[in-house]
């Protein structure tokens, strides 16, 4: 597969994206840090990561064994 | 108490679900600002086709796109059209693969742009007819319903299962390229594995999700739901997709493993004809259906940039593409040796036919924007070709029809 920068153009919507959502996440700290890291205990934070990231693990699996087992280049007009 | 000595039963799940929720809407809302800004449309979803039990895909009409748009039958087209013709209409369908669609390669002519829903050759076709005064006083439409890379396999079916009876005046079948691909060896033939003897790409990604019950389809199931309602999962999946795409083709470069044995010689002449009558097979079933049907067909042949160095006076711009795109002589060889059968067969059989070489010879402006794809001046120059080579078959039609009022 060939990534072209034109390919890259739709990804430049999301810097100000990321650029804000940092802004938000340092008024937040900022603000009401407290409050936020408060919704819930230390352990029950380490849950949620775990699950979001078991999650992901499994996004991520199934995609990249689909992502092996058919190459993208056999696809020039994209995958299902 | 000390969060780690919290024990099971004091955790709070429905504030961790909560949480995850309020996560999960900050994300959606997010992405949703960003299609809309990207698309100036609002999110339906990112696919861009969806299965069909006629012709294996069709385009999925929701897809958000801001230069592809489908309308709800799945055409390439802004005006929507019914399944039963209205009365006092000339109805054209449109078949083919990507250089109806108008698709793009990887490399292209950038400053071109993508090309829209109202320039490809189907809209063009329609201005034309229109303005015929032959057709004076009727409804003109011209349908495009082009899906990517479909081949005479695809393109058949979906006018024997389907298209026949959105009852066409004339049916125009593009995709030639599809057919003719890369020069096959003699094993290719052997084994009936070229081109239009082969299974389809996309029918193995069918297979994956469709018939496969296993924990990855179902997994991979819930992505594809999850990606048609959130926008969020949608993005995370195109991202995710890249990049996993990106570490795979860079692992494939610096594989050590070799590429199997095999015969690698090319397919005789008579290999090429066997070829050749597995593709007409599928030209003469749609030949027989339209007759049948009292419809018209005709076949347009699609010229490879690449081919055409020292056939058509190239633009500027054209000059570098081709460049980028020249083929291999024994590639432009094969080609040519194909389009002559194809000319050949439906000449002899009395089959209309477009093939646009005369337009390529003497049109020095920028009709490629890739390797086989037309600028939106490339779709008007085609649509004007098409028209010509077969304005005297519509004209027989317009004519027949206002002798006998009560026909189709």
């Amino acid at each position: 597969m060939t990534i072209v920068s034109s390919d890259l153009v739709p990804f430049l919507y999301l810097l100000p994206f990321l650029a804000a959502l940092a802004g938000l996440g340092a008024f937040l700290e900022l603000r009401c840090g407290r409050a936020v890291s408060g919704l819930l205990r230390p352990a029950e934070w380490s849950l949620l990561v775990k699950l979001v990231a078991i999650v992901l693990l499994a996004v991520i699996l199934v995609m990249g064994g689909i992502a092996l087992d058919f190459p993208s280049e056999s696809f020039l007009y994209g995958r299902f | 108490m000390d969060g780690s000595s919290v024990t099971s039963a004091t955790i709070r799940w429905s504030r961790i679900i909560c949480v995850m929720l309020a996560l999960l809407t900050a994300a959606e809302g997010a992405a949703r600002l960003y299609v809309w800004l990207w698309t100036g449309k609002e999110y339906r979803s990112t696919a861009l086709y969806r299965w069909s039990p006629y012709g294996l895909v069709r385009n999925n009409p929701d897809v958000t796109s801001p230069t592809f748009q489908i309308d709800k039958s799945g055409f390439r087209n802004i005006e929507e059209f019914d399944r039963l013709k209205p009365p006092g209409t000339y109805r054209v369908i449109l078949l083919g693969g990507s250089v109806l669609y108008a698709g793009l390669a990887s490399v292209f002519l950038q400053e071109e742009g993508r090309v829209g829903s109202d320039a490809t050759i189907a809209q063009y076709l329609q201005r034309i007819l229109a303005a015929d005064p032959a057709l004076k006083g009727m409804r003109v439409e011209v349908i495009n319903a082009a899906v990517n890379y479909n081949r005479i396999v695809e393109t058949s079916s979906a006018y024997i299962a389907e298209y026949v009876h959105w009852d066409p005046d004339l049916v125009i079948v593009f995709g030639s390229a599809n057919n003719f691909l890369g020069v096959p060896t003699a094993e290719e033939i052997r084994l009936k594995t070229h081109n239009v003897q082969g299974d389809h790409p996309w029918k193995k990604e069918f297979e994956r999700q469709v018939n496969q019950r296993n924990l990855a389809a179902l997994v991979e199931n819930a992505l594809l739901t999850a990606s048609d309602h959130l926008a969020s999962v949608a993005m995370l999946r195109k991202l995710l997709g890249k990049l996993l795409d990106s570490a795979i083709a860079v692992a494939g470069r610096h594989s050590m493993q070799t590429p199997p044995p095999g015969d690698h010689r090319p397919a005789s002449i008579e290999d090429e004809e066997r070829y050749f009558n597995d593709y007409a097979a599928y030209a003469d079933a749609m030949v027989a259906a339209a007759r049948r049907q009292g419809q018209d067909i005709a076949f347009f042949w699609e010229h490879w940039l690449g081919d055409l160095g020292d056939v058509k006076p190239l633009s500027g711009r054209e000059q570098w593409l081709h460049a980028q795109v020249r083929r291999a002589p024994e590639q432009t060889a094969y080609a040519t040796r194909m389009r002559g059968r194809w000319v050949r067969n439906f000449g002899e059989r009395k089959i209309p036919y477009v093939d646009p070489i005369d337009v390529l010879r003497t049109n020095d402006q920028t009709l490629y924007i890739d390797y086989l794809h037309y600028t939106r001046r490339g779709n008007d120059v085609m649509a004007q070709a098409t028209y010509d080579a077969l304005k005297p078959l519509i004209h027989a039609k317009v004519g027949d029809r206002e002798r006998r009022p009560d026909s189709r």
